[in-house]
């Protein structure tokens, strides 16, 4: 097991680095570059100074000159200075990665705490009324594309339903907190939980739906095998043999499932923080990309890859120790 | 076209309540001379003077996407220098009406109180006494001297050294005085100094890109950043050393960072936020219809034209000859003029307030007046039919019969570039396309990412290259214009190998406009300038290189609880911040 | 991709129950009547059933577009942000466009665009997975290693890196501008067919029948397409199908936020973007784009569960 460990993580680094070139090439083959967000509107800059800036900065070296600069220094953990906002790039992400994760984790246990009872409901009386219900859900949950749903729930809930108390909208526009306000204990709390609601649903109509259908497929699965069968035949409980055993077993490519969906889950919550004026890493790179910042694309690309990366050989490792009919190599 | 003329003219915002007056903009003291108005050129901006102050209170203030930088010599984006504007400020500035205020300094320099040396090479600017720095810090010649040294710098970051090339020298005989010496004459020496760095709290010049200072800036203006949570906001508050009395009136000011433009309109009509930088025409008009607030402007200066490759594209040479097969002929552009209904652009399919003009020279203070383009499908299609563009085919689009540049059979149809992410753009493209159609003409729009169509020559730009038709875009000129006019339509700035900075896209060459230019450039005389200018203008008009549709306003949305504020052409929406005060 | 799991949950589905997903040998012996076994079979699932009209009725209004709407683009100064009426069912625009027209017009793009892209995944997938199923050893661990390196790209994000390229550079100008969007979206979705064909072509190639093609002389390249490719068609159509759901939301996200297709050619996305200041005075704009989406991809989405059922019966719960 640990040979096959280190032989993963080995493998990791040149996955990387081909990541890596593949991303920086195409930064650099595209026109403009981290100059061009001075072209815009107003700024007045003239092109000669364009020019010089983009000398000084090197961005007119060749290809493997600049990759290499950067990976020299990426090495010594230096991701460089973030053109668009003067300051360094890994300061920029420390302070966005916490709100993306905290997103992520809330809308997470979200879609769990609702996908784990419904998966396993619909499972246990497969054909019932309330398992077509289910089925008939999650092909919604799944077509509607999250950032639809997103703008709608901004229309219905910030813009037409007002809270009868204050006359205020229903629920917050976006953001983590209602910023000038010192809040302090539960009001706090509630503020913080009020803001999550929106993006959380957003996030969660999907992820519900895939995990409690992949829930209700493997707990179909299990529930068929000889040894559930044989709790069974003991005179256990239902209700014990559904959650001990059958559960148990389902879970295991279910977490599979979710370390291998980490970074797509990443993918959603750029729509969620767009949409809802989140200040996570996504945001941070749609800005990043409309203003080609290359030294902050990179490293958030990179900082994806290799959570998948990790991610991949978690669930690979999971899966290797877990589940018994997979023999270790 | 009379009517429509008389509505640039017009006070542009309907006010409602007392206290709302209509500035009128004089022609700008730029320059040496330039003391009398005209009063025929009275654009107007919104100002709101009422009072008397209720000092106190948060200003919340919509930004769309986050400051790049807060340091304004090494390439703020203009989101970045509206928060900058409260932070720092310059030696002076423009006031709303083009005419130039001091602030840092204690009086602009001029001839007669010995500012400027009989050979205008010298520029002696005195300092007011007892500026302190927000952190308490005196404000002396040194910093001045030092904001010139780091903004010449481009090695280290400086995306305004061009402005400060012709600049030899700067001496600093005392804490309060100094002495700006050039190489040669610069028209724009009063703006010589839009902002100042403290020297004190900066560093070294050559580490200008890692400074603490570009994420937490300390100036001299009315406010003094406290905290910026990237993504999230910017939060400022008053200066307490700032030089003027009791103010800033306001508390705080609160800078929102809210992507979505939805959001950022709502927003303002649940009063949550009580400015929404540059709102669009929609959002204007849903916060108008609220009755929180309203849209408040002042003529832009972004003028969108036609404009037109007067040489031959893709022919692998970014030169002047050979002429355009289709627009080489003047009167393919002219019926291009007659085809065009600006009008209906204008007044019926743009709801916010834009001005029609015929010259992209008309602005500012050189308001040079062309002859009018006029609007004559009849005319359009005549001309098309005399140059040998006629439907035989009856598919609705001319092809050549005996066009001398192009094969018989060719189609009539002509590529328009513009740029990507603006939706008033599409829109007048959209038009132009209908109208054209209509007079026999196919136009293909493309619009290209703003980094394609701005980039520079190494980049493969199509403007750079001559590789285009017709492009359309906005493109504006300040209070001083004079190098912008020089490098557009200077017959020596066509773009090519030799010159990769020339930006005469259009291939326009012709000696005499270089003449006129250069005339304009070497004279301190506005009125010398002005004519010039307008000699230009006349020979645009005359050879229809460009076809100017429309001139933007400037503005935001401003909810109607905000007051003593004006609107500003020139300057940054945050210039006069110290005077705000909202109700509360 | 964007409709996050799918493409892993059927990575992992499939790994699982790759053997059981082997394809019908009869399929080859009796097509005839095998067909009709499927097409009775798929069409007992009457949501797939229901799908499948669905989808027709879209891919009809788009194709005919031209002939059964307005002019998407024809500007009407008067009739800015009309409300919904029997002129304009559902209202227009604030350049007095044609909502409905310019939807349905969208729908032209997004659909291409899904289709492209999901062929281009068809082409390289089913490539790669035939030659690494049918060589095995070396071949087949560097494409696999290969393949699941492309599973690492987190691609939302080189998505819209790739996107800015393709806005700015000659490729652009290959036809319109969704070209470069659906060869973009293509490259990155292919994984999941590979895995797939692989699976089959590395449980098919031990077959008799096709030892017997090699031992009559017949090229690998036959035997590949002839042999063993018609025995994977029916797990390729399921997980086609499946994709171009997948894609048409890649597709609509990414210009959704301004780096897929690029107005004035509208597709569902960017109809979308540009709908959002009306979002509340004039809703309609952004629920009749954002609608046809949902209902394209869940149509799909039923008639790729109808397809999984009728071709591939083993996998069925």
């Amino acid at each position: 097991m640990g040979a096959y460990i280190v032989r993963r993580i080995l493998w990791a680094i040149p996955l990387l680095l081909f990541i890596s070139i593949v991303v920086y090439g195409l930064l650099e083959l595209s026109p403009g570059g981290p100059t061009s967000m001075y072209m815009r509107r107003g700024s007045g800059i003239s092109a000669e100074d364009l020019a010089r800036v983009e000398e000084s900065l090197g961005l007119n070296d060749p290809f493997y000159v600049q990759y290499a600069r950067w990976l020299g220094r990426v090495v010594q953990g230096d991701f460089g200075m973030a053109t668009t906002s003067s300051r360094p790039v890994i300061d920029e992400i420390v302070d966005r990665l916490p709100n993306t994760l905290y997103l992520m984790g809330a809308a997470w246990g979200v879609s769990l705490l609702i996908a784990i009872p419904i998966g396993i409901l619909s499972a246990v009386r497969q054909y019932s009324k309330f398992d077509h219900f289910v089925t008939a859900l999650t092909f919604v949950g799944q077509s509607i594309p999250s950032f639809f749903l997103g703008l709608l729930l901004l229309l219905i809930f910030y813009m037409q339903l007002d809270n009868p108390f204050t006359g205020g909208p229903l629920l917050p526009s976006g953001g983590v907190k209602t910023i000038g306000e010192n809040l302090t204990g539960f009001a706090m709390i509630k503020d913080r939980v009020l803001h999550l609601i929106l993006p959380v649903t957003m996030l969660s109509a999907t992820w519900v739906a895939w995990y409690s259908r992949f829930l209700r497929a493997s707990m179909l699965e299990t529930i068929h095998l000889d040894y559930v069968r044989t709790g069974r035949a003991k005179g256990l409980r239902e209700r014990i043999v559904i959650l001990r055993h059958a559960f148990r077993n389902a879970a295991i490519p279910l977490v599979t499932l979710m370390a291998l969906d980490l970074p797509l889950l990443f993918a959603g919550a750029l729509f969620a923080e767009v949409i809802f004026s989140w200040p996570g890493m996504g945001r941070l790179f749609y800005q990043a990309a409309e203003r080609r910042d290359y030294g902050l694309l990179m490293a958030i690309i990179m900082i994806t890859s290799l959570l998948i990366v990790i991610g991949n050989i978690l669930a690979d490792v999971a899966y290797r120790l877990l589940d018994p009919r997979i023999k270790l190599e | 076209m009379a009517t429509k003329r008389l509505n640039r003219r017009r006070f542009v915002v309907t006010s409602a309540g007392a206290g709302l007056v209509a500035g009128s903009v004089m022609r700008p003291q730029f320059g040496v001379m330039a003391q009398e108005a005209t009063p025929e050129t009275g654009q107007t901006y919104y100002e709101d003077t009422q009072g008397p102050p209720q000092p106190g209170g948060t200003l919340r203030y919509l930004l769309y996407e986050d400051p790049n930088s807060l340091n304004p010599i090494m390439g703020a984006t203009t989101i970045a220098l509206q928060v900058v504007a409260a932070i720092l400020e310059g030696l002076a500035e423009s006031a709303p009406d083009g005419t130039f205020v001091p602030i840092l300094a204690a009086e602009l320099p001029t001839p007669e109180n010995g500012g400027i040396s009989e050979d205008l090479l010298t520029v002696t600017w005195k300092l007011k006494e007892g500026v302190v720095w927000s952190d308490g810090t005196p404000f002396t010649s040194e910093d001045v001297r030092f904001t010139w040294e780091a903004a010449r710098d481009a090695a280290n970051g400086s995306t305004l050294a061009t402005d400060y090339a012709l600049i030899i020298g700067v001496e600093t005989p005392d804490d309060l005085t100094v002495v700006v010496t050039y190489s040669d004459f610069n028209a724009g020496y009063v703006d010589q100094f839009p902002w100042i760095l403290p020297k004190h709290a900066t560093g070294e010049i050559a580490d200008m890109r890692n400074w603490a200072f570009n994420r937490a800036p300390i100036g001299t203006g009315p406010f003094k950043l406290d905290e910026w949570s990237s993504g999230e906001f910017l939060q400022l508050s008053a200066n307490e050393n700032y030089r003027e009395e009791n103010k800033p009136y306001l508390d705080e000011l609160l800078f929102l960072v809210i992507p979505d433009e939805s959001v950022r309109t709502a927003m303002m009509i649940e009063e949550s936020a009580e400015i929404m930088l540059w709102s669009g025409q929609e959002a204007d008009e849903q916060i108008e219809a609220s009755g929180v607030g309203a849209p408040r402007t002042a003529p832009g200066v972004w003028v969108v034209e036609m404009r037109f490759n007067l040489s031959r594209p893709f022919d692998g040479d970014p030169g002047v000859d050979p002429p355009h097969p289709i627009l080489g002929d003047i009167r393919t552009r002219r019926a291009i003029t007659h085809g065009v209904n600006r009008d209906r652009i204008n007044n019926e399919l743009i709801t916010g307030t834009v001005y029609e003009l015929d010259s992209p020279l008309q602005v500012g203070w050189m308001d040079c007046q062309v002859e009018p383009f006029v609007f004559d499908p009849e005319a359009a299609m005549a001309l098309l039919e005399e140059v040998g563009w006629r439907d035989e085919d009856g598919d609705g689009i001319r092809e050549a019969h005996g066009v001398e540049t192009v094969e018989d059979g060719t189609r009539l149809s002509l590529m328009m570039n513009g740029y990507t992410g603006f939706d008033t753009l599409d829109l007048i493209e959209l038009a132009v396309q209908e109208d054209l159609m209509n007079i026999g003409m196919e136009i293909q729009i493309e619009n290209q990412e703003f980094a394609v169509i701005f980039g520079t020559w190494e980049d493969g730009s199509p403007r750079m290259l001559g590789d285009y038709d017709i492009l359309i875009y906005d493109a504006g000129l300040f209070a001083e214009p004079g190098a912008d006019i020089a490098r557009n339509y200077g017959p020596d700035q066509v773009p090519g190998p030799d010159n990769q900075g020339g930006e005469n896209f259009h291939r326009w060459v012709r000696e005499d406009v270089g003449e006129w230019i250069a005339a304009a450039n070497s004279s301190p005389d506005l009125e010398v300038r002005r004519e010039n200018f307008c000699k230009v203008a006349d020979a645009l008009r005359e050879d229809i290189v460009s076809f100017p549709i429309l001139q933007f306003s400037e503005g935001s949305a401003y909810s109607n609880k905000l007051h003593n504020f004006a609107v500003s052409t020139w300057e940054w929406s945050t210039w006069d911040v110290e005077n705000w005060w909202l109700e509360q | 991709m964007i409709n996050t799991t799918q493409s892993a949950s059927s990575r992992l589905t499939l790994d699982r129950v790759g053997p059981a997903l082997a394809p019908d040998q009869g399929l080859r012996s009796k097509p005839q009547s095998m067909a009709r076994v499927y097409i009775r079979r798929f069409l007992r699932h009457r949501l797939a059933a229901a799908g499948l009209a669905v989808l027709v009725l879209i891919t009809l209004m788009a194709v005919l577009a031209p002939l059964i709407t307005q002019d998407p683009n024809a500007l009407s100064a008067s009739d800015r942000k009309a409300a919904p009426s029997a002129g304009h069912w559902f209202g227009t625009d604030e350049a007095g466009r044609d909502i409905l027209a310019r939807t349905i017009h969208g729908g032209r793009i997004s659909l291409a665009v899904g289709i492209a892209a999901t062929g281009v995944a068809l082409l390289i997938g089913t490539l790669v997975g035939a030659v690494a199923g049918y060589f095995g050893g070396l071949v087949d661990a560097v494409l696999m290693r290969v393949t699941d390196a492309f599973l690492c790209f987190p691609q939302l994000f080189v998505l819209i890196v790739f996107g800015t390229l393709m806005r700015t550079t000659e490729l652009r100008v290959l036809q319109g501008n969704m070209t470069p969007i659906a060869i973009i979206i293509g490259l990155l979705s292919w994984m999941g067919l590979a895995r797939i064909v692989r699976g089959t072509f590395l449980s098919l190639r031990e077959q008799d029948y096709v030892e017997a093609a090699r031992s009559v002389g017949a090229g690998n390249v036959r035997i590949m397409v002839r042999h063993i490719l018609p025995g994977a068609v029916g797990p390729i159509v399921v997980q086609a199908t499946l994709l171009i759901a997948v894609t048409i939301i890649t597709e609509s996200g990414l210009s959704y936020l301004g780096f897929g297709v690029q107005p004035p050619t509208s597709s569902w996305g960017n109809l979308l973007e540009g709908a959002k200041p009306f979002l509340q005075t004039l809703p309609v704009y952004a629920i009749a784009p954002g609608m046809m989406i949902f209902l394209t991809v869940m149509s799909i989405n039923f008639v790729g569960d109808g397809l999984r059922d009728a071709l591939d019966p083993h996998s069925r719960h």
